[in-house]
């Protein structure tokens, strides 16, 4: 069988833009929904979309049909259904990377009663695709599949400085324009990162994202597919050893990715 | 891929109603909607690695519109394409369409544990499953210490009308919905019907007595299942906890008089928690 020479360039599908436009807004109304939520009724899908009612009402009931939502009657809401739950599955499956990563996430996080997030970039975001807990967190700011911004987090500076100049460039900007004030806030914070991860090889940021979660981040460069990021996070710093600590699981972090970084060459050779 | 159902004839999801609006609706407009869907969905934890000869003929469609909206898909990240092997497979924002509100963090988190400890001291395989079309899909599964030859793990499918999980889920819903669940399922299982049909009589029976599912040695050979279903606010008739091992270590007797109460207990232990715990955790999103 014929192979392309490269995936379809999207000048080939120009003519079909505005039908490709209803895959585009459909997927949105699924991405609209945040971790652990139920419920929600068609003017507040249509209002994160910025779809007209009646555009996002055709294009749940499809998403419906299908699987990707339900709706419920009695509250006339609708909600993720398992379809999400099927594609996430066969994604984290079939990619083997949370699995090869897993051992060595879990055994950082026991040994130092802290938090690992392996994640991935996805836009303005990293989508965290596996966490290990030292115990079971119910407060947990993140599980797999939910996203943390780039420039926010030790996680996503750590992988914007793996990536080229053009790509950081764009992800800085796109930050500024449409996370506005918010946005531009966190983008001193990436230049201090990259120069953390130039002489140490990890990056720290202390309650930048989320008040009293401390976090370190460090790249794991791939070869043939995207690079990924490792972070830590733990509950505050306000202890006289807290520089020896940061230093200590910091340089642990980094050791532990590039066992990750073997771990998955290892498996997609295989 | 025989459980996928045909995605140009499948009928609204028989778990929620359908709005007139959608047969109302102009087809062009979410046609390509509908289609990219499909394409989704024909990949599975089996077949990471697809040609795009192969999604056409897993989701009947034609070439060149599966050509095109590969490239829609792949171009919004959702795909990945690889030159070496001239395939596509899933990429990791697959998880931004809805993967963690679907998954239910706080259920997760609260049953996993649970779950894990009665399959620890029973040692048995525990389940927790929910419907996709004909299967039910094992969302977290749980291995006691010898419990290593059940050959199931995260994201595997059980048959709807064959597994304890299944029969537990159509043996517990209201009779409309069960009626429109085996109207859907039917065509797929016809020569097999007045078999199942019987299967399905007792497990609406046993429910009706005790609440939970026994199923001994006829689904899969040699293995003796139970089944209930968790009653979650906001998620009805979706959760499915079940739980197996060969049928020479579960004696039918065993399994109505200890092992099916206990579990009824851990049902309600899950639910109680999940009861306090706030639905509210997308406000960092």
């Amino acid at each position: 069988m014929r192979k392309r020479s490269t995936a379809i360039l999207p000048s080939e599908r120009t003519q079909v833009a505005h039908e490709v436009d209803s895959l585009h807004r459909g997927l949105e109304i699924v991405r609209s929904f945040r971790p652990g939520e139920s419920f929600v009724n068609i003017n507040e899908l249509a209002s994160r979309t910025g779809l007209k009612r009646t555009t996002a009402q055709r294009l749940a009931d499809t998403l419906v049909a299908y699987d990707f939502l339900e709706y419920h009657s009695e509250t006339d809401r609708y909600g993720p259904a398992v379809a999400c739950l099927v594609l996430g599955h066969a994604y984290l499956s079939g990619a083997h990377i949370g699995h090869a990563a897993q051992p060595i996430m879990q055994a950082l996080a026991s040994k130092y009663q802290i938090s690992v997030a392996l994640g991935s970039r996805d836009r303005l975001s990293m989508i965290c695709l596996e966490l290990c807990h030292d115990h079971p967190k119910k407060d947990f700011p993140v599980c797999v599949g939910s996203s943390v911004p780039i420039t926010a987090t030790a996680l996503g500076r750590a992988w914007l400085w793996g990536e080229s100049g053009t790509v950081q460039g764009e992800i800085i900007q796109r930050t500024k324009t449409e996370e506005g004030e918010i946005g531009a806030r966190t983008i001193p914070g990436v230049y201090r990162a990259f120069q953390e991860m130039e002489e140490k090889g990890y990056c720290v940021s202390s309650g930048d994202w989320i008040q009293d979660i401390s976090a370190i981040g460090t790249v794991i460069t791939l070869q043939h597919q995207p690079s990924l990021a490792l972070s830590c996070e733990m509950a505050g710093f306000n202890t006289p050893k807290k520089t020896l600590r940061i230093e200590e699981i910091g340089m642990a972090l980094v050791e532990a990715a590039s066992r990750i970084k073997h771990a998955i060459t290892r498996q997609s050779a295989d | 891929m025989s459980t996928q159902p045909s995605p140009e004839l499948k009928r609204v999801s028989s778990n929620i109603t359908a709005k007139p609006a959608a047969e109302k609706a102009p087809a062009s407009s979410v046609r390509v909607l509908a289609r990219g869907l499909s394409i989704l969905r024909t990949f599975t934890p089996k077949n990471s690695w697809l040609s795009n000869h192969q999604i056409a003929t897993l989701s009947k469609l034609p070439r060149p519109t599966v050509s095109r909206l590969l490239a829609s898909l792949t171009e919004q990240g959702y795909l990945e394409y690889s030159l070496e092997r001239g395939q596509y497979r899933l990429a990791a924002p697959v998880l931004t369409l809805g993967y963690a509100a679907v998954t239910r963090a706080d259920l997760v988190e609260v049953t996993k544990p649970l779950m894990q400890q009665f399959a620890d001291s029973e040692d048995i395989l525990v389940v927790l499953a929910c419907r996709d079309g004909a299967s039910m899909v094992c969302s977290e599964v749980c291995y006691g210490s010898n419990m290593l030859t059940l050959r199931v793990g995260v994201g595997s499918r059980l048959s709807l009308p064959k597994s304890a999980v299944g029969r537990a889920l159509i043996g517990t819903l209201p009779n409309d919905r069960r009626e429109q669940l085996l109207d859907d399922i039917k065509p797929q299982f016809l020569n097999e019907w007045p078999a199942l049909q019987t299967a399905f009589h007792d497990a609406s029976a046993q429910i009706a007595k005790q609440n939970f599912y026994i199923s001994v040695g006829t689904l899969e050979q040699g293995v003796n299942g139970l089944g209930v279903v968790l009653d979650v606010a906001g998620a009805p008739y979706t959760y499915v906890l079940g739980l197996a091992a060969p049928a020479f270590r579960l004696e039918p007797r065993y399994m109505a008089e200890h092992l099916g109460p206990q579990f009824m207990l851990l049902k309600q232990n899950i639910e109680k928690i999940l009861k306090n715990i706030s639905l509210q955790r997308g406000s960092y999103a």
